[in-house]
């Protein structure tokens, strides 16, 4: 049985009156992959924002590690908690090395400089997401990939136990994003990151996972291991696609290839 | 330029700014209704023989051009803050009425109490702080928007206006001390002057330079703010309060006096870059040597006769404003 770092229960999440969640349980066991699919809509990223604290719960509760999260200070969850959130309007002028340090914010003083350890931890994530090559070039000059790398440096810096991440692949070109996804599961594995992602792709989560969780309206349709939950049923229902599934010998997992939309 | 600039070369760049603004503070001296040369003002602020070019220098120039060094540092660190907590780069005291709203609160005074200036600097940090707090409920919605920022600060710029305009029509025969309050103006700024502002401007500075490294993360957004751990609304109202603290401060003194607060912050941010850290003494650096500057092409432009520095500032600040929107 896997320990579990973060549970939900019973999450009512409103927004300008409409229900985005709908009673919602969720268990993250800790040292795994835990993706979150869905339809546009569906409440995916609202799971990650409730668990990051950015919007308000109406009604249930979120523990991390057995204490509701509403309870834990600012500067001690970050410590525990990263989140790397869909799209970014930062400034341009700053460095790499600049925004990476900033990671360390929740463990400076009021007065006290960077310190020895500060400065370790953050060259140690900026070379653990290969960004240390360019630390002192500007944010505004870099690729979406490798933007995308020096955010999750940044949160890296915090030195978390769970990492979540919104749609973290969106915008990349395919090369890039299979590098993010290998990223991910190397820091999951060497490093035993908890990590929570919402995807789009299904075979990605499939691929890259322990765990999916499939959301519609709110609400866990299905969840379980990612080598069996998906299925052309859970495709049909929940994505409104008919698709084909595919077993190479080269691939560990299914693959599953939608062939049209269900009118 | 792909890289960003070395430590070095920002703290070379920060001394550039401080030798301008030497350069601004003997310019200062030296200039007006009667020239000197500069071992004059040197003489004259270091011996204590007393002779009529000391009295200049001590009694006018002097007084007056650390007003206008200290008015200086206010609105560039008060610009500088305001655009990284509202996350607009055209966020000015100025332009989004905070100073207007100061600017109010001290024409009452100036009309229903004459008598208590020392009032002038509270009243106006009152003024200031209602008209940012009316920005941020004006302007928020699930969060600060940069234009609905912007728009709220047009909006509530106006409504001070409208208000000072008001006080001076109802109150025409107790106008004069006001008029000279809405030009921006450094004449007959000397010592009391001094006395009012330093305070703020030491307070304040120290204030922000212990935060900036608060700054840097906020400009990032709420989310991320939030993600690293800030608390990011006590954290936004602190540094409105030390940026209103400061435009009050400065327009109790010279009244007020518009674009410092908006052209300053963004040359040293093109120069010197968004880090917080290099950025705010830059910019209260430069502020200083801007306001010197001007006030004493100000005095000369016309001699004998001369004209507010905010009509000087506007001058430079009206094209400025327009390459930003171009820019943008």
């Amino acid at each position: 049985m896997d320990k579990t770092i973060i549970s939900i229960q019973n999450l009512y999440v409103d927004y300008e009156k409409k229900k985005v969640i709908d009673n919602l349980n969720l268990e993250i066991a800790k040292g795994k992959i835990l993706s979150i699919v869905g339809p546009n809509g569906s409440g995916k990223s609202t799971i990650i924002k409730a668990i990051s604290r950015t919007v308000k719960i109406s009604s249930g509760m979120i523990c991390f590690e057995n204490r509701d999260i509403k309870k834990i200070k600012g500067m001690i969850f970050a410590k525990n908690v990263a989140v790397l959130s869909q799209q970014y309007d930062c400034p341009k002028d700053i460095s790499v090395k600049e925004l990476v340090s900033y990671g360390r914010f929740a463990y400076s003083g009021w007065f006290s400089g960077e310190t020895k350890e500060d400065s370790e931890i953050v060259n140690w994530a900026m070379k653990r997401t290969s960004v240390e090559e360019f630390e002192n070039r500007k944010l505004g000059t870099l690729s979406g990939g490798e933007k995308q790398r020096v955010w999750i440096a940044m949160a890296l810096a915090q030195k978390p136990q769970v990492l979540l991440l919104d749609e973290p692949t969106t915008y990349l070109d395919l090369c890039h994003q299979i590098e993010l996804l290998e990223l991910i599961k190397s820091l999951n594995i060497t490093d035993g990151l908890t990590v929570v992602m919402v995807l789009h792709d299904i075979n990605q989560a499939i691929q890259y996972s322990d765990k999916i969780v499939v959301i519609d309206q709110g609400k866990v349709v299905i969840e379980g291991l990612s080598e069996n939950i998906i299925n052309d049923k859970v495709l049909k229902s929940v994505f409104k696609i008919n698709a084909a599934e595919i077993n190479h010998s080269e691939l560990e997992r299914a693959i599953y290839y939608p062939k049209n939309v269900i009118n | 330029m792909n890289q960003i600039q070395s430590n070095s070369y920002r703290i070379g760049i920060i001394m550039i700014f401080a030798l301008l603004m030497m350069i601004g503070f003997f310019l200062s001296n030296i200039y007006g209704a009667m020239d000197l040369s500069i071992s004059d003002v040197v003489k004259s602020l270091i011996n204590s023989e007393m002779n009529n070019n000391r009295l200049v220098i001590w009694n006018i120039r002097l007084p007056r051009t650390i007003v206008a060094g200290l008015v200086g540092i206010n609105l560039a660190l008060s610009g500088t803050i305001l655009q990284g907590v509202m996350r607009n780069p055209l966020a000015d005291p100025g332009i989004i009425g905070i100073s207007a709203g100061g600017g109010f609160a001290g024409i009452l005074v100036l009309i229903l109490f004459p008598e208590h200036q020392m009032l002038l600097a509270p009243a106006a940090f009152v003024g200031s702080m209602f008209a940012a707090i009316l920005i941020y409920i004006l302007a928020w919605k699930n969060g600060i928007q940069p234009t609905r920022v912007i728009l709220a600060g047009v909006a509530v710029s106006s409504l001070f206006g409208a208000g000072i305009s008001a006080l001076m029509i109802f109150n025409s025969d107790k106008v004069h001390g006001a008029l000279t309050f809405m030009s921006g103006g450094l004449s007959t700024r000397s010592w009391p002057q001094v006395d009012t502002i330093l305070p703020y401007t030491i307070a304040g500075f120290i204030a922000v330079m212990l935060m900036s490294k608060k700054l840097n993360i906020l400009v990032l957004g709420d989310d991320v703010a939030k993600g690293l751990g800030m608390n990011v609304e006590t954290t936004r109202l602190k540094f409105t309060a030390i940026a209103a603290l400061l435009a009050a401060s400065a327009v109790s003194v010279v009244g007020l006096l518009g674009f410092v607060g908006l052209i300053v912050p963004h040359t040293a941010r093109m120069i010197i870059g968004s880090n917080h850290k290099y950025l705010l003494p830059a910019s209260a650096v430069l502020g200083s040597a801007v306001v010197m500057l001007c006030d004493t092409f100000a005095r000369m432009i016309f001699n004998p006769v001369e004209i507010p520095v905010g009509i000087v500032m506007a001058i430079l600040g009206a094209p400025f404003f327009l390459y930003l929107l171009r820019r943008a």
